[in-house]
């Protein structure tokens, strides 16, 4: 795919041709498993993956070459924070399946990782919540999925939004406060603080 | 999971939830008291959801983050690396895990080759790269000929056993370029210095078409004595992944965001100028402490974003965020940029954006030209000068710039003059070779400007810098012939033989529409000269000094090339001939010298007190330090040199500060001081290294692999000797080739591998003498012995390997040689230190002579 190309899908998946979008978002998809899958190559001995590094170099192959015209596009933040989304989620239930001890790729897991495997139930899980807040709240589910799947700050949420940062912020708080009600387990136990 | 909100039951609670977190806790109370009189149920859920927002734990990491233990499991390489120590690869064994990173692992590993022990370090890389074999095999000697002071080489590469790609670098015993540096608290000074050492290595790469693309500090170590060597040249290519269809045609491989330019995200080609704009962010991180973006280089989609499309920060303003955040910037990142604010900040950060521009093609063209640029910043004599790339980035154009450019680099210290007196008659360096502003043919009003301050920049030992200004006047001036002609002079004394025929033959296009003899002859005599055409170059200069009898610099090189010749007194009124009345050329200082040298030592004596004097002109010690050479006083030679080396030091005269320091160690030598005369060399190697005169500083490292040797130091001799190789595998020179594998078999007790060829037959002796020292090696005596006599019948004795021979002598208690003194001081110098081992050091110098020295 090259970088006219890509503009063009973007334009009309823009000016709401169906079947661009799915097309835009069956690449997003397919690049972020592509990647996912590199960076699980790459990623050898004691490494931890660099997830913003995982996230930001599928938002830059999908946006390259079209970064301008991307600047102000809700619409390609959505398709990306979606198929993001999708991909994680993809791993994380892969990772479950593991967990729960499936043939030969059990053998190879520590105790250490059996341990971690925690995580993944809890993106699992915060997915499910989402689609609940979906149901309630389109408008807060959206920015619950453009900054935790999609990776993408506040700053660059308001600017595609037309709002401020302040107002971002405060979606993202009643967004988490109602995800975190939905989790109870999540506020109590779990997650590290930053 | 719990049970979540019902969406009409959130509908009612999210204004009320909103209004409550504007709220302050005692506000908030009243607020929801206010609520409990009209529903009980919906202040309950209210309290609930205030208390899950104040909850500090959950959602707080991206998800992306909680997805990477997945990630981990399914590597088959998860596990710990440490099982690798113990085992062995390719033909080394690894002793150590040094360290993990981004690609894998390195380890310390050890090559045991037939009682020859060389410690290696060893990088695996996890994962998988299809066609990295291929890959390599095309690289390998490219990359295995990457031979640079400041490069640590590639030794080897492929797969294990087990099909994990691995390469085998050599040893660097240093750390990282911002730790050292913050470490050792350096000055702004200090580290420009490293970066250019960086900036060398970079340029030389680019000569051979490699690009580094992974600049960053941990590929930068700084070893214990203060020099840079770069790691994993060329790596970042080999492991570029699977090259498929659509979207993933351009993968790049590894890289490090935080120093990535944009044609990095972007997906688009790298080239030399990839290196450039890295190199821009290690000059940023280093001299500001910081990167040059405000955005969080944690956040990669910011970051990313940032690099793509914002301005970087200038330093100035850097250190002003630095000043309002007191106490939370790095702290010697704060000092340095104090320092520098102080100095020409403004200059600094011209050449940091034009390096980090976002366009490769606004970027500086090549290394070499940001190496000047950097260089004149160091240089206090040219405080006066903006940078090219402050000029660039202000957007004046190519024809003002040529102009404005030559007025301020206009002229340089040591004597100052104005630039309007300054005629081509005038300054030596404007007359070395004859030029008159009606051979230039210039279209441009700048160019005789930039073509004049070429020349003296030259004149001051500054080549690179000289040959950057050339190429520039070559790209903004389509006519003159005379940039393309001083380059393919000057590259061809650099070694940059790689670059001479593009400059010989954009010369040779320029002249065609030229009918010009003085030019013609010209080119003929440069073209002959670096050839080694001696017999055509005497000719051709002698030509020239028919019509231009003042260009001194050809009476000059006709003089040297007599006295190879044994013409000594053919050579001494060759420069006779030659009218100074001030200094102004390094190259006059030979000039007056060699004079001396060649047998008019009290002409040259008389002529050096007639030159104008100035108390802080370093040419003119340098050329007191020579004559008093001549004249056979030792002490009085090194004393002056060591005089030099500060002046030229504080004069940014670092040719005089770089030769100086080699002839004072060498004089320290042999006057048998050794522990003084150590660091002088070691001082001596980096500097000439960093000048790219790799012969001199091969010579000062076969000096310091001698001084090793007098210690008793295996390991050291070892160390220099290969230090040495590895500077003279950046040129082609046989004799100094030769010296070295004689100097090495004798130090290290191998054999010499003997010539293929000789390119000249006079050099019969060095053949009977390589066989004599190999027979001498493998225990046959009576061979080496009559080899010995067969290379002394050869005239051996005569030639600059009579050291050798000489210590190859007593070693077969065969008869001696004679040792003369070596006047004029011609190298290969190295062999000035042999004498150390004979214990006949001072004999280099000739016996005192009385001569009246009144001033």
């Amino acid at each position: 795919m090259n970088r006219p190309q890509v503009t063009h899908l973007l334009d009309a998946a823009g000016g709401g041709d169906a079947a661009a979008q799915r097309e835009l978002f069956e690449l997003a998809y397919a690049e972020l498993k592509r990647i996912a899958r590199g960076a699980l190559h790459r990623s050898g001995s004691s490494l931890t993956v660099n997830p913003t590094s995982l996230v930001h170099e599928a938002y830059m192959k999908i946006a390259r070459g079209a970064v301008g015209s991307l600047n102000d596009s809700q619409h390609f933040y959505s398709l990306f924070a979606r198929a993001m989304r999708q991909v994680l989620l993809d791993i994380s239930r892969q990772g479950g399946t593991v967990k729960h001890g499936s043939g030969q790729l059990r053998a190879e897991l520590t105790e250490r990782i059996a341990d971690e495997a925690r995580p993944l139930d809890e993106l699992i899980e915060i997915d499910g919540a989402l689609r609940q807040l979906e149901a309630a709240d389109p408008e807060l589910a959206q920015i619950v999925e453009w900054h935790f799947f999609g990776g993408l700050s506040f700053v660059e949420i308001a600017a595609a939004r037309g709002v401020t940062e302040r107002t971002v912020r405060r979606h993202w708080e009643m967004a988490r406060a109602f995800l975190l009600d939905a989790l109870p387990g999540l506020a109590t136990g779990a997650g590290s603080a930053d | 999971m719990g049970v979540a909100l019902a969406p009409e039951r959130w509908r009612r609670l999210r204004p009320l939830l909103d209004r409550a977190l504007d709220l302050d806790d005692a506000a908030r109370a009243h607020f929801l008291r206010e609520l409990s009189t009209e529903d009980d149920g919906l202040r309950v859920d209210l309290e609930r959801l205030i208390a899950r927002h104040q909850a500090t734990a959950g959602l707080s990491r991206p998800a992306a983050e909680l997805a990477s233990p997945a990630i981990e499991v399914t590597d088959p390489a998860a596990d710990s690396p440490a099982p690798f120590v113990g085992r062995r690869i390719g033909p080394y064994s690894l002793t150590r895990l040094l360290g993990a990173g981004g690609m894998g692992a390195v380890y310390e590993g050890q090559r045991i080759d037939g009682g020859f022990r060389q410690t290696v370090a060893i990088k695996l890389v996890s994962g998988i790269h299809p066609g990295l074999n291929a890959r390599f095999e095309r690289e390998r000697q490219i990359l295995a000929e990457l031979r640079h002071p400041h490069i640590a080489q590639l030794l080897d590469g492929g797969e294990t056993a087990d099909g994990m790609p691995y390469f085998a670098l050599e040893y660097i015993d240093g750390r990282p370029i911002t730790e050292y540096a913050d470490a050792i608290a350096a000055d702004v000074d200090a580290r420009l210095r490293l970066l250019i050492e960086v900036a060398e290595a970079l340029a030389y790469a680019h000569r051979r078409n490699v690009i580094h693309r992974d600049i960053k500090p941990s590929n930068i170590l700084v070893s214990a004595d203060g020099h840079v060597k770069l790691l994993d040249f060329g790596i970042a290519k080999l492991l570029k992944g699977d090259s498929g269809p659509t979207l993933t045609q351009q993968r790049m491989g590894p890289m490090t965001p935080e120093y990535a330019a944009p044609e990095q995200f972007h997906g688009s080609e790298l080239s030399a100028a990839t290196d450039v704009y890295q190199f821009g962010v290690l000059l940023f991180r280093l001299l500001a402490g910081r990167l040059p973006y405000r955005a969080n280089a944690d956040d990669g989609l910011a970051w990313a974003r940032a690099v793509s499309e914002q301005e970087p920060l200038s330093l100035t303003s850097a250190l002003k965020d630095a000043r309002r955040a007191a106490g939370a910037a790095t702290p010697s990142g704060e000092v340095t940029l104090r320092r520098f604010a102080l100095r020409r900040g403004a200059d600094l950060d011209a050449i940091v954006r034009r390096c980090l521009a976002k366009a490769p093609g606004a970027r500086y063209p090549s290394m070499d030209a940001l190496i000047a640029d950097l260089q004149s910043y160091l240089a206090p004599a040219r405080a006066r000068r903006p940078p090219r790339a402050l000029l660039a980035w202000a957007g004046v154009g190519a024809l003002l710039l040529a102009a404005y450019v030559a007025w301020f680099q206009w002229p340089s210290p040591p004597t100052t003059v104005s630039a309007a007196s300054l005629a081509w008659t005038d300054e030596p360096a404007l007359i070395a070779f004859g030029l008159r502003p009606e051979n230039l043919y210039t279209e441009q009003p700048g160019t005789e400007g930039l073509i004049r301050q070429a020349l003296l920049t030259e004149g001051r030992g500054d080549a690179p810098a000289a040959l950057a200004l050339l190429a520039s006047a070559h790209r903004s001036d389509r006519k003159s012939p005379v940039p393309a002609l001083l380059s393919s002079y000057w590259v061809s004394g650099l070694g940059r033989q790689e670059q001479l025929q593009y400059w010989q033959g954009e010369a040779r296009q320029r002249l065609a529409g030229i009918d010009d003899p003085y030019l013609d002859l010209l080119v003929q005599f440069f073209e002959s000269d670096v050839d080694g055409s001696v017999e055509d170059s005497l000719r051709y200069a002698a030509a020239i000094l028919e019509v231009r009898p003042d260009a001194w610099f050809l009476r000059l090189a006709r003089a040297h090339a007599m006295s190879r010749r044994n013409l000594r007194e053919a050579a001494v009124r060759e420069l006779q001939a030659i009218e100074v009345t001030r200094l102004g050329h390094r190259k006059l200082v030979d000039a007056i010298a060699d004079r001396g040298s060649f047998g008019d030592l009290a002409g040259a004596w008389a002529q050096f007190h007639k030159l104008e004097r100035s108390a802080d002109n370093p040419d003119h010690t340098a050329l007191h330090a020579r004559l008093t050479y001549s004249s056979g006083n030792l002490v009085g030679a090194r004393d002056l040199y060591l005089e030099a080396v500060a002046l030229g030091r504080a004069t940014a005269r670092f040719d005089i500060e770089a030769r100086g320091l080699l002839w004072a160690g060498i004089f320290t030598g042999a006057l048998g001081e050794y522990e003084r005369a150590e660091p002088l060399l070691r001082q001596a190697r980096t500097r000439l290294g960093e000048r790219s005169q790799f012969h001199y500083a091969a010579d000062a490292a076969l000096a310091l692999a001698q001084l090793a040797a007098l210690h008793g130091d295996a390991v050291a001799v070892r160390a220099e000797i290969d230090s040495a190789r590895q500077l003279l595998a950046n040129i082609r020179d046989t004799e100094q080739d030769h010296l070295l594998d004689l100097f090495d078999a004798r130090l290290t007790g191998t054999a010499p591998s003997l010539p293929e060829s000789l390119d000249n037959p006079e050099e019969g002796g060095l053949l009977e003498l390589v066989r004599a020292r190999i027979a001498a090696q493998a225990g046959d005596l009576d061979g080496a012995r009559k080899a010995l006599a067969r290379a002394r019948s050869a005239g051996v004795g005569d030639s600059a390997l009579v050291e050798e021979a000489a210590l190859l002598a007593r070693e077969l208690d065969a008869p001696s040689f004679t040792l003369r003194p070596i006047d004029p001081p011609f190298g290969p110098y190295a062999r000035y230190s042999a004498r150390w081992a004979l214990g006949v050091g001072a004999s280099i110098v000739p016996p005192p002579v009385k001569l009246e020295t009144a001033r």
